[in-house]
């Protein structure tokens, strides 16, 4: 075979890569030959494809994938692409009977066999019976790894009807499921009895185990994702990233590409000034920078005629970059003579101009630490992550005369629109914003994100509708991750186990840009008369970082649960103990709570746990597989926010809920449901939710820090109040009558703290010859007030537990440190969790009443990952006597640790 | 990610796949495309045309002669796992095949565009370098047999030429006494070998009379660990020769270690005796 170079191998496997200090995005730019001739079309193959069970006659072109021809030309969009690489398995289909991943085959080698999609399982409207456990068991959560888990689980059952759990987890390891319900989608393979498995005839109201009502559409593969959308006479855009950490842009010149037939219209900073207001609190960032300040920085971006033509258009834009000095660590960032970031340094100020750390104070330190009979001194490294959700960042942008409609999966259709407004000068109502399905987000589908921008400006730019597909890398160099922290702790406390003092001096990273806060969360866990917490959000090199998961929470919460089990430890003290001591009862040691039942978290875990018969102090010992235990905890406030509802009842008893809500995954939609069926008493059958259109539906606040349900749900609640009282006073409407009910609610909570809680327990295996670390069991305990879905509210649980594995044990964007290039975008380079590494997560609830949420409830959507870090980290020190100071905690840094 | 264009031929038999190959300079062959296809829509490579062996029936199989066992080269990694014959007669093979990535992977993938690749994270070249595999290759309606050591040049590099099909790998059955396996350390989503040792010891009368012991995933290409088997040769078996011979397996190893994201080369070379030493025992195990 020809030779390919080591540089393309380097791409290829992604996983090996930082061998060298290759770039591993493509150069471009290099002065290209432009044919000003049309190109000869594409060379085509005419194929019969048999797609289940119908026979298609199609004129192909000899590169199309076969994921391509299923979803772009035969309209079979249930099969999804997540990576276009064979890494993530969302394109599974079956092929003559066996699986294969459709973005990794042509279109032409399947000529005359018979193809199965997920559109071919049900029977009509009839689930068949594997999709039907998938809906009881709560399979999908975003739904968009669905179709191939249902597709390598029917090949899985053709073959060995009655699978043993490994084997399920063996044969649907290629399907990576980022909302990480491996457990779930196991226990529906299986079909055995989940401890929380809704019992067949499930009651609809509040505090029953209740299938997602939107369930059926995600296991047929109808559910319509962004990706999905397909407009007549629609062009198909890219974008043009920088290869350099921070360079001038001396000069782009895009006629190259302009000249290409088929090329529609090519956009970079000479022609568009658009502000991306989302995009950093601080700074004016436009959608395309001078200087470009991370590798990935937007600098130009296509419309064209279809995706290979728009690929072209790029290679052949000239850009001339200027190198500059990078620096991708917050510490050195902040030293004198770093090269500057953004305008007036790089500490990102408090507000517009006030250039001062964050600061948190109260007590007396130096008093505390005098009184303290052992001071522990550590610090602690966390790194950057990628949200890596399922659905790749699309956007759809189509002009119909002044108005602007953009379909994107959005975590808030309603602040997208108005994010879309300001930035493109337009009122609000010239704006609709549409986000039917999305497929998982985590954080970085908030608000508007440049995509969309870029995609109305093209659409505008060429008069048709454009769509904007980010591939896997650019979503995990282009949108944003989890941000990377420095943490160095100084905790005092006196022999009988008493907390004295706290200090934490605190970076972290934001990358070029302020997206979010870049809080160091966790403190607020503990009582304590002296604390002092300074917290530096540094803009660096990297890629951006901001909302994932908890924010500030789990990196955080792992330095100071670990200086706490530190702490237990020198003390001699078992940490269980010292956490029912210690741990906060009134929210910064001042306000109380709304409810709060850390304390009864921690003592049933234990219980659960059996910790008392196996937690032993830390210690070395000498067998190659060394067993321990661990413990943290963690806490989390939903954030609060204007949002509406309307609720419509119709003359034939029917019930419109209309909710400004999208579903990124944890059950929103059927949440609203339950909640207007248990206060309207009506059967959930009878209910019907209007989601996802700016167009349809009133304000909501957006699916962000874990507050759908408390706020948007409190509205749904007020406008249910408002038609139980017309009901009295008119009786039920009749015919063609309707009764409308709308409320606008800002519940606000003086002078209380809502918080939700949790206590982890794990106990894992350390093997000391590779240093592997394999969970063996794990527990989490949580306090989100009522439980209004018992079975998503445990799914979100697991999913949580399961990505903060991940982060603990391998998950992390690495850079090359000499060029500033990142060099593991991807599903494999990044290593998230998969089905083989996903061991069963037991979830339990303590349920205290809570008088303010929708019948008591509080947060969940983002507790579950807070502690989980922290536990592992504190029982690989159980097993090793060793406490590891950077995440993750992957192999080679634990034999490390152990040599 | 979109693949650049290139025209598709389809081969109706192993003459016109030549033929098609001297008609159209530069073209790829395409098998079960898993490693050709991402490198297309990551241009990585850009041929002018592909042309598709996947339906010559004449290269699919495995048979076996007069103690030689021959696996055509469009045999897929499932089938090797799943064949009876191979697990009887060359058991490393088929446990190797049996670790490749996943389901859908290794129901595509073909051991002939596993070898032709030469990946060094492939697990298939370590176990045909310790089980002294030769390659069958063919060019112009002509046939020849590449040792499996000449065969695996470097770094995704091989013996082959433009014009050369491989037809099919042909590997000496394990003979009476002989136990095999093979053991890796893997990516634990992608599977590709960190490291891979494959093993083949032969016990006559209670001493190792052969070992032959590779490796892959570490090094650039899979390799011999001779200091091993010398260490091993002649020795009763025990868990202390066993860990004595793999703890000479860095003399094997050279300088040029890959090193990656998920794994160091110091981490790696740090593996390699642990991993030799688990293979040995299991193969050990298996003779006796
Ligand atoms: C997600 C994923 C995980 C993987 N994990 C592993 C793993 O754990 N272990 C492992 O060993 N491999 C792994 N692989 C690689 C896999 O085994 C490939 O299938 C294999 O390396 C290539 O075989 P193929 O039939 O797909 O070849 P193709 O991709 O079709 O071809 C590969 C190359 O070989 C050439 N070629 C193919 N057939 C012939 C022939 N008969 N004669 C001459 N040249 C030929 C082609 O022209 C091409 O250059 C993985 C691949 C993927 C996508
Ligand atoms: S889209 Fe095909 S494997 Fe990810
Ligand atoms: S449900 Fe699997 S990725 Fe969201």
């Amino acid at each position: 075979m020809g030779r390919i170079s080591r540089r393309s191998f380097i791409e290829r496997t992604g996983a090996l890569a930082a061998a060298t200090t290759l770039p591993t995005l493509k150069l471009r730019g290099a002065a290209q030959q432009v044919d000003d001739q049309p190109a000869d079309p594409a060379p085509t193959t005419r194929i019969t494809l048999r797609v289940n069970g119908e026979t298609h006659e199609l004129e192909v072109e000899d590169r199309w994938t076969l994921a391509e021809v299923l979803r772009d030309h035969l309209g079979l969009t249930g099969t999804k692409v997540g990576c276009d690489r064979g890494e993530c398995g969302a394109c599974t289909v079956r092929l003559d009977g066996t699986t294969v991943y459709s973005c990794s085959q042509l279109a032409v080698w399947a000529d005359g066999r018979a193809v199965s999609t997920v559109e071919g399982l049900a029977d009509g409207d009839q689930l068949n019976a594997l999709q039907q456990r998938f809906v009881a068991h709560d399979g999908p959560q975003c739904g968009f790894c669905t179709a191939g888990q249902l597709m390598s689980a029917s090949a899985l059952l053709d073959d060995t009807p009655n699978p043993t759990r490994d084997q399920v987890r063996e044969g649907l390891v290629g399907n990576i499921c980022r909302c990480s319900n491996y457990n779930r989608y196991v226990e529906a393979v299986l079909d055995g009895a989940s401890a929380d498995a809704p019992s067949a005839r499930a009651l609809t109201t509040v505090g029953a185990l209740t299938p997602r009502i939107d369930a059926p559409e995600r296991v047929t593969g109808r559910a319509r994702y962004t990706g999905d959308v397909r407009l007549p006479g629609m062009l198909y855009a890219r974008v043009l990233r920088s290869p350099h950490p921070h360079a001038r842009v001396r000069r782009v010149d895009t006629r190259p590409a302009e000249r290409l037939p088929g090329v529609r219209a090519v956009i970079s900073r000479n022609t568009c000034d658009v502000v991306w207001t989302s995009g950093d609190s601080r700074n004016d960032r436009f959608l395309f920078n001078d200087p470009v300040r991370f590798v990935g920085d937007p600098v130009a971006a296509v419309a064209a005629v279809d995706r290979h033509t728009a690929e072209e258009a790029l290679e052949a834009i000239v850009v001339d970059y200027e190198p500059l000095n990078f620096v991708l660590d917050p510490e050195e960032a902040l030293r004198p003579g770093a090269v500057e970031i953004q305008p007036g340094g790089n500490l990102s100020p408090r507000g517009r101009g006030v250039r001062e750390p964050e600061v948190y104070e109260r007590g007396d330190l130096d008093a505390g630490f005098a009184a303290s009979d052992v001071v522990l001194e550590d610090a602690f490294t966390s790194k950057h992550i990628n949200n890596a959700q399922l659905e790749p960042r699309v956007s759809v942008a189509r002009w119909d005369g002044d108005r602007l409609t953009v379909w994107t999966p959005t975590q808030g259709i309603s602040n997208c629109q108005r994010d879309l407004a300001r930035d493109l000068d337009l009122p609000p109502a010239d704006v609709r914003v549409v986000c039917e399905y999305m497929g998982g987000g985590f954080g970085n589908k908030n608000q508007c994100q440049d995509s969309d921008l870029i995609a109305a400006v093209l659409a505008r730019e060429t008069g048709s509708a454009v769509k904007l597909e980010y591939t896997r890398k650019e979503d995990f160099l282009g949108v944003h991750g989890r941000w990377p922290t420095r943490q160095y702790y100084r905790v005092g406390a006196t022999r009988d186990g008493t907390l004295q003092a706290i200090e934490l001096r605190g970076y972290s990273g934001l990358g070029p840009h302020r997206k979010s806060s870049g809080g160091i969360a966790g403190i607020e866990l503990f009582r304590c008369p002296n604390v002092r917490r300074v917290v530096h959000p540094t803009y660096t090199n990297m890629t951006v970082s901001a909302n994932f998961r908890g924010p500030a929470y789990p990196q955080g919460v792992w330095g100071i649960e670990s200086m706490m089990d530190q702490m237990a430890h020198e003390l001699e003290i078992d940490p269980v103990a010292f956490h029912l001591k210690n741990v906060s009862r009134a929210y910064l040691d001042e306000t109380p709570y709304t409810s709060w039942a850390l304390p009864e978290c921690i003592a049933r875990g234990a219980e659960i746990f059996g910790w008392a018969s196996r937690w032993r102090r830390a210690g070395a010992g000498d067998v190659a597989v060394r067993r321990g235990v661990g413990m943290a905890t963690g806490a989390f406030s939903a954030r609060t926010g204007r949002s509406s509802a309307v609720l419509r009842l119709d003359g034939d008893g029917h019930l419109w809920v209309h909710v400004g809500v999208t579903d990124i995954g944890t059950g929103a939609k059927t949440t609203m449901a339950l909640l207007a069926a248990e206060a309207m008493e009506m059967r959930l059958d009878d209910v019907s939710v209007v989601w996802g259109d700016t167009d349809r539906c009133p304000y909501s606040v957006g699916e962000s820090g874990s507050r759908t349900t408390v706020q948007t749900g409190d509205a749904v609640l007020a406008a249910a109040a408002d038609l139980r009282q017309q009901l009295v006073v008119q009786g039920p409407p009749r015919g063609d009558a309707v009764l409308v009910a709308e409320a606008t609610t800002n519940p606000r909570i003086e002078g209380m703290a809502r918080y939700a809680s949790a206590a982890h327990f794990v106990e894992l295996e350390v093997d000391v010859a590779v240093g592997h670390v394999r969970v063996v069991r794990y527990v989490a305990v949580h306090e989100s007030g009522r439980i209004l879905n018992p079975l998503t509210s445990a799914s979100q649980v697991k999913g949580g537990v399961t990505i903060g594995i991940g982060m603990a044990l391998h998950e992390e964007l690495r850079y090359d440190r000499a060029t500033g290039i990142p060099v593991n975008p991807g599903y494999y380079g990044a290593r998230v969790m998969t089905h083989l590494d996903t061991p069963e997560i037991e979830v339990h609830f303590v349920e205290p009443e809570d008088a303010y949420g929708p019948y008591g409830a509080k947060a969940i959507g983002e507790p579950p990952i807070i502690p989980v870090v922290a536990a592992i980290g504190n029982a690989i020190f159980n097993a090793t006597g060793r406490r590891l100071h950077e995440l993750p905690f992957s192999r080679d840094r634990i034999l490390e640790a152990l040599a | 990610m979109y693949a650049p264009e290139f025209a598709y031929y389809r081969a109706g038999s192993l003459a016109e796949a030549g033929q098609l190959l001297q008609q159209h300079p530069g073209a790829k062959l395409l098998a079960g495309g898993h490693s050709l296809i991402p490198l297309l829509k990551l241009r990585l490579t850009t041929p002018p045309a592909l042309i598709d062996i996947g339906r010559l029936d004449e290269l699919k199989g495995i048979s076996v002669t007069d103690g030689r066992v021959r696996i055509g080269a469009l045999t897929t990694h499932a089938e090797l796992a799943a064949s009876s014959e191979l697990a009887a007669r060359c058991p490393a093979l088929a446990e190797a095949a049996g670790l490749i990535g996943d389901p859908a992977v290794r129901n595509r993938g073909t051991i002939g565009g596993n070898v032709a690749h030469a990946d060094p994270a492939s697990d298939l070249p370590t176990v045909l370098r310790a089980l002294d595999a030769t390659i069958a290759v063919t060019v112009d309606g002509s046939e020849r047999s590449i040792p499996a050591a000449d065969f695996f040049e470097g770094m995704m590099e091989t013996a082959l030429g433009d014009h050369d099909i491989v037809t099919a790998i042909e590997v000496p059955a394990a003979s009476a006494g002989q136990g095999q396996a093979y053991i890796k350390f893997s990516h634990p989503a992608s599977r590709y070998a960190v490291v891979g040792a494959a093993a083949s010891v032969t016990l006559t009368g209670g001493t190792i009379s052969t070992a032959a012991v590779a490796l892959g995933g570490l090094v650039p290409v899979a390799t011999r660990a001779d200091s091993v088997e010398q260490a091993l040769t002649g020795q009763t078996p025990s868990v202390d020769t066993i860990a004595a011979a793999a703890a000479a397996v860095s003399a094997d190893l050279g300088d040029d270690l890959i090193g990656d994201i998920y794994a160091s080369a110091e981490y790696r070379r740090a593996m390699a005796p642990v991993c030799v030493k688990r293979a040995l025992t299991a193969a050990v195990e298996r003779a006796g």
